[in-house]
């Protein structure tokens, strides 16, 4: 079970995501992100209610995140789960993309 | 006669390249061994069943799908909760089993899950696969160096899993790779 919430003004699209994200899921995560309008300058994607991640979907968020960063879009991930937290610290994503990107819930 | 020392020739070549590869491998179990201290074991066909047999079964996910994917994490999840009701970084075992069984359906089609009790305090996670194996030659990158995949996806997988399990045992030929890992369930 994965869904995709989003809401968008002029410049800032926010996209709520909720469920497990893995390769089942990682589809609907991807329609989502097309949907957000090509005036959007600034993407927040909410992880609070995110149960699960696996490197497939953090691959496929990371090659969102380039992709968008690289049309000029800024990219923030945030209130991630501790838990969901710690695998993409374990895969050093932090790391890769810039840990200002990525907002941790306590 | 001329075709009869061909024959022979053929079968000496074919014996001396099965020494080399038996060689090679040999070299590779044991320094992967020693260098990872114990912790990944790579064994032949014949010997996998020594690992495989060990302990008792819990429970059986075939992986034909995506979808198997969750419920292989599902069944992973009852089957802890009712084994070690205490224990509470089922998280990251979840994220090895998705790891698992996802590489399966990427690079290799249908495989299965085995759950078993291996001691009081530890779970083995049993992957078969009948897809096309994995070269050891890659299996130093595979294990040390992050984000390394023979195929165009991120593939941090087995990675992955190597850094969270206390102990992780491979065999695997052209006709099958079974990848089985251990949990001490502290």
């Amino acid at each position: 079970m994965f869904e995709v919430i989003t809401c968008h003004n002029e410049s800032i699209s926010c996209l709520k995501l909720s469920g497990e994200l893995d390769i089942s899921t990682v589809e609907k995560f991807r329609l989502g992100i097309e949907s957000i309008p090509e005036t959007s300058t600034e993407v927040h994607l909410d992880f609070s209610c995110v149960e699960f991640v696996d490197s497939t979907s953090i691959g496929n968020l990371v090659q969102v995140m380039n992709q968008m960063r690289a049309q000029g879009v800024k990219v923030m991930v945030k209130r991630i789960p501790k838990e969901i937290y710690e695998v993409f610290d374990l895969l050093g994503i932090p790391e890769l993309i810039g840990e200002e990107y990525f907002e941790c819930l306590i | 006669m001329a075709k009869f020392k061909a024959k022979v020739n053929r079968n000496i070549i074919s014996c001396r390249k099965k020494q080399q590869r038996e060689a090679i491998f040999k070299v590779y179990k044991d320094v992967i061994y020693a260098v990872t201290q114990g912790k990944f074991l790579l064994v032949n066909v014949h010997e996998i069943y020594c690992y495989t047999d060990e302990g008792v079964k819990l429970a059986a996910v075939n992986i034909f799908t995506n979808k198997d994917v969750g419920l292989a994490r599902q069944i992973t999840r009852q089957v802890v909760k009712d084994v070690f009701p205490e224990y509470d970084k089922i998280q990251k075992i979840l994220l090895c089993v998705s790891e698992a069984a996802t590489n399966i359906l990427k690079h290799a089609g249908p495989g299965q899950l085995i759950i078993k009790k291996t001691s009081d305090d530890s779970l083995r996670f049993i992957f078969n696969d009948h897809g096309p194996g994995i070269d050891i030659e890659y299996l130093p990158s595979m294990l040390f160096y992050k984000g390394f995949s023979t195929k165009t996806s991120l593939g941090y997988g087995f990675n992955l899993i190597y850094s969270i399990v206390d102990k992780m045992i491979l065999s695997s030929s052209p006709n099958g790779t079974t990848v089985a890992f251990d949990i001490i369930l502290e």
